[in-house]
């Protein structure tokens, strides 16, 4: 895996590196002989420039759920059925007896 | 390639969530599913989470790449179920490797798994640690206290919905209020109006609120920004922005079923049979 890559994960997995001040990160970072501008994207928590210098792309779409009404498969089993056309309204004493 | 019991077909899809923070929140069996894969599908929040994805199976293919500009989401949404699905249908293990949690506010998963169910090849979801959990966790709101109402924001807009003001309201993907196209990545401050205009039914407009963004990288802090309501119109919102409102009125308690209850309770304790 990639030295970088290998270290977010680790930042991101292990407890005692979760929260780690700025002045310790050397301590991590240093054995890594990782390139000095990844070092400082670190340090300076910038992601942008991180992702840039990975290469990759930084502004990525993470919507992936429709606003509208769901289709007919997408909806509860338990919804009551809908009435036939011709079945009357229920009168206001059903109503109330129901409450 | 794959049989599991009880279906006809070899092929089969497994959606896998990797969680929010890169290497903080992927389970062992999703890990252990994007490996043993033939192939992955991934889509995360951001490309470094994607590298690291990619970098776990010789065989990953991003879904980015079905997102078009002025192209409808939900054309996207189907492009994306139709490839996966493709493989499913040439025998592979296919893994579907979503942030979050894959079964939460996410169309993808959910169809990729009905479709290849119907079609009789074996399919499931292994949940994963969604925005939800980590704003439950950094906001420090226990969603049992007041009751929790959440709803995709524009949908929220496009339907009537019976707001309880006594319990928190969350409104997700808020940074796309309003948008019927599906083909927008934001919508601006006359959109944001309609959708205050609806809230303001609710709410009063000094009524503070807070737009939160979870953690994606390890590097970052979760962004929890506390501001008036009225001020949503012109804050810096995003695809990953959530809007959550906090309960602006008190619980009502309901007397009649209370004093319903009371009457049953001591009517069992008047018929109790001795021992």
């Amino acid at each position: 895996m990639n030295k970088v890559l290998q270290l977010l994960q680790r930042l991101g997995e292990d407890a005692s590196l979760r929260n780690i001040a700025t002045s310790q990160l050397p301590t991590v970072l240093n054995p890594l002989n990782l390139d000095s501008a990844v070092q400082q994207a670190i340090f300076e928590k910038d992601d942008a420039m991180l992702a840039r210098l990975l290469d990759t792309t930084n502004k990525i779409v993470c919507m992936i759920f429709p606003a509208e009404e769901p289709a007919p498969q997408d909806q509860p089993a338990d919804l009551p059925a809908k009435q036939p056309a011709d079945t009357p309204e229920p009168a206001e004493y059903d109503i109330k007896q129901v409450v | 390639m794959q049989q599991a019991a009880g279906v006809d077909k070899v092929g089969s899809v497994v959606c896998v969530g990797t969680g929010m923070t890169l290497g903080s929140h992927i389970s062992p069996l999703s890990r252990s599913y994007i490996e043993q894969a033939d192939v992955v599908f991934v889509l995360v929040a951001d490309g470094i989470t994607e590298q690291w994805v990619s970098q776990m199976n010789s065989d990953v293919r991003s879904l980015q790449s079905y997102y078009q500009p002025d192209l409808s989401r939900m054309l996207s949404y189907q492009q994306m179920v139709a490839a996966m699905l493709t493989e499913v249908r040439l025998g592979k293990k296919v893994v579907g490797a979503f942030y979050g949690h894959p079964g939460v506010f996410a169309w993808v998963p959910h169809q990729a798994i009905a479709k290849a169910k119907a079609e009789g090849f074996a399919a499931h979801m292994e949940p994963g640690i969604s925005a939800e959990d980590c704003l439950i966790a950094d906001l420090a709101i226990d969603p049992g206290t007041y009751g929790c109402q959440h709803f995709e924001t524009s949908q929220f807009m496009f339907y009537k919905r019976t707001i309880d003001p006594a319990a928190y309201l969350i409104l997700w993907q808020v940074g796309v209020a309003g948008d019927r196209s599906l083909a927008k990545l934001s919508t601006g401050e006359p959109y944001r109006q309609l959708l205050l205009e609806v809230l303001a039914e609710h709410y009063s407009l000094t009524h503070q609120v807070i737009l939160y963004e979870a953690v994606t990288l390890p590097i970052q802090q979760p962004r929890i920004t506390r501001l008036p309501l009225a001020e949503l119109v012109n804050a810096e919102l995003d695809g990953k922005t959530t809007l959550v409102i906090p309960p602006a009125t008190k619980m009502i308690p309901n007397q009649a079923i209370l004093d319903k209850l009371a009457a049953l309770q001591a009517y069992e304790q008047n018929n109790q049979q001795p021992e």
